[in-house]
């Protein structure tokens, strides 16, 4: 069985992108595809606007360009620092001034590179492995970023913070395709792909995607709250699409 | 390619054929014959025989081919590695030169029946845990290994821990492609020489090692919470019977085993 029926999908520079799907939909299958890290058994994917002969002639330029966080990667660690663990990427491609990249990711992840820098990475907190294994890809500052459900295993706090750095990271003018069976989280992205049983069912706009509840729950996934309520508001009155609590409040009070 | 479509030892793939259908003891039993017979002798005729009977019990398992063809290429390098060896340090007489190597007529016949010896070894135990759930192979183990209980050694135990080995072989592997991908993703490059590989295979031997110890942390946990006592007198869920299918496969064995024997000292080319 195909993990990824036949689909056509082109992905523009600076796009933020969620891609949604139950589990076993082949969300993560397409992810990888798209890094280049699964070669297509059929059909031809496009790096940077160029084909390339998978795995051989990937170039190692084209792995650098596209960071791939995997789900619960603090398990990829095998450093003995937490420096060395970030740094790992930057010196298989060769980068230069390596102590700045792993300060400065080390940063954006929100550690402290002095504090931080000499631990071992299996000794810290979930939390802080999380901001270990997201700078260890961002240490080499990829165009795109690929996250396969960057939130799981995160507390409340953590999460909004994740959150916040990853839209100001995109809107630098990179690229940001994140995984997520939230439909919650989904609702901040500039387009949503919706995937179900390897098949590409929206690839929209959030508030047209999330105009088909119905379609939605039905291949198992829950909207969210607030689009469940108005979309339940518009079949009895005239009321608008709203998908956040934020909008569905000023909807009531008769804002928009 | 996946590590799971080399590591083709230890995958069980359920279809219902007559080898299925027969106990996992009878099986333990045969398999056990089969590599008896292929090392008691270094005759070319035994291993033809062998040979034979493995091709019959493939059609028999009803697995498909390209499940046995994967796992050809592996062992394949394995066994050129035996001959390649053999050939050159075996014997005196030089049959041909490669440059500066010199391959021995005595090595090669040598290499080329340990290289086939390799497959028939590799290919029979595919057929086994191919046919036989991990389960049903543990369970199998236990009963033939339980006369050993008069002299204390631990059979339940040891088949406790051979189920739990051959159910995570796909998981490990599973989770060794992750890594990987993960590790490729970060720049790693596998390339090199020999050295160089093995230097660079840190990133990915550590964090599964890691993932194991949590993977059987996690696991001896779940099975205390469901009761699980060590030595322990347990009754099986799933009793198993003799069958006639089990008759016909003790008596294939037996007739090969002895035909084996008999033919132990035709066409031994080297001694």
């Amino acid at each position: 069985m195909d993990a990824v029926k036949p689909l056509s999908l082109r992905i523009a520079k600076g796009e933020w992108i969620a891609l949604v799907g139950h589990t076993g939909s082949g969300k993560s299958s397409l992810a990888q595809l798209m890094a280049g890290l699964t070669a297509p058994s059929k059909g031809t994917v496009k790096h940077f606007g160029k084909l390339w002969n998978y795995p051989k002639d990937l170039s190692i330029d084209v792995r650098r360009r596209i960071g791939f966080l995997f789900q619960f990667p603090e398990h990829q660690f095998f450093a003995e620092t937490v420096y060395d663990e970030v740094a790992f990427a930057a010196k298989n491609f060769e980068l230069d001034s390596i102590e700045e990249r792993v300060k400065k990711s080390l940063d954006i992840a929100g550690l402290s590179f002095d504090e931080f820098k000499d631990r071992s990475p299996f000794t810290l907190s979930g939390g802080e492995k999380r901001k270990v294994a997201l700078a260890s890809v961002i240490v080499c500052d990829p165009e795109v970023l690929i996250l396969d459900e960057p939130s799981a295993g995160l507390d409340g706090a953590s999460k909004k913070a994740f959150w916040d750095w990853l839209r100001s990271y995109s809107n630098s003018q990179r690229t940001v395709i994140f995984i997520t069976h939230s439909l919650e989280e989904a609702v901040a992205a500039e387009r949503v792909l919706v995937l179900s049983n390897g098949a590409l069912l929206f690839a929209d706009a959030p508030r047209e995607v999330f105009s088909h509840v119905n379609t939605l729950r039905r291949v198992g996934l829950e909207p969210p709250i607030s689009a469940e309520l108005s979309y339940e508001l518009r079949k009895r009155v005239s009321f608008p699409m709203a998908l956040t609590v934020e909008e569905l409040i000023r909807a009531l009070d008769g804002d928009v | 390619m996946a590590f799971k479509d080399v590591v083709v030892i230890g995958q069980y793939i359920p279809t219902n054929s007559v080898l299925h259908r027969a106990m996992a003891e009878t099986k333990i039993v045969m398999t056990l014959f089969f590599i008896i017979g292929a090392f008691i002798s270094q005759s070319f005729a035994v291993l033809a025989l062998l040979f034979g009977a493995l091709a019959l019990l493939i059609i028999l398992s009803n697995v498909p081919l390209r499940f046995y063809a994967r796992s050809a290429k592996t062992v394949f390098i394995l066994a050129l590695f035996t001959f390649v060896f053999n050939a050159l340090l075996t014997g005196q007489e030089v049959l041909f030169r490669l440059g500066p190597i010199a391959f021995k007529t005595e090595g090669v016949i040598v290499g080329i029946f340990f290289g086939l010896r390799l497959f028939f070894l590799i290919f029979v135990s595919t057929v086994l845990t191919a046919t036989t759930s991990p389960v049903d192979l543990a369970d199998g183990l236990n009963t033939l290994l339980r006369p050993l209980e008069v002299i204390k050694v631990p059979v339940e135990e040891f088949s406790l821990i051979m189920t739990i080995a051959l159910r995570f072989i796909p998981v490990l592997a599973d989770e060794a492609d992750r890594i990987l991908k993960a590790q490729k993703a970060r720049g790693l490059n596998l390339s090199g020489n020999v050295l160089k590989r093995i230097e660079k295979l840190v990133p990915i031997v550590i964090p599964l090692f890691v993932s194991a110890f949590m993977k059987a942390e996690d696991l001896a946990v779940a099975m205390e919470v469901r009761g699980y006592l060590p030595g322990v007198k347990r009754t099986k869920y799933k009793v198993t019977k003799l069958g006639g299918v089990d008759v016909v496969v003790f008596v294939f064995t037996a007739v090969v085993f002895v035909a084996s024997y008999l033919l132990r000292s035709k066409w031994v080319l080297v001694w």
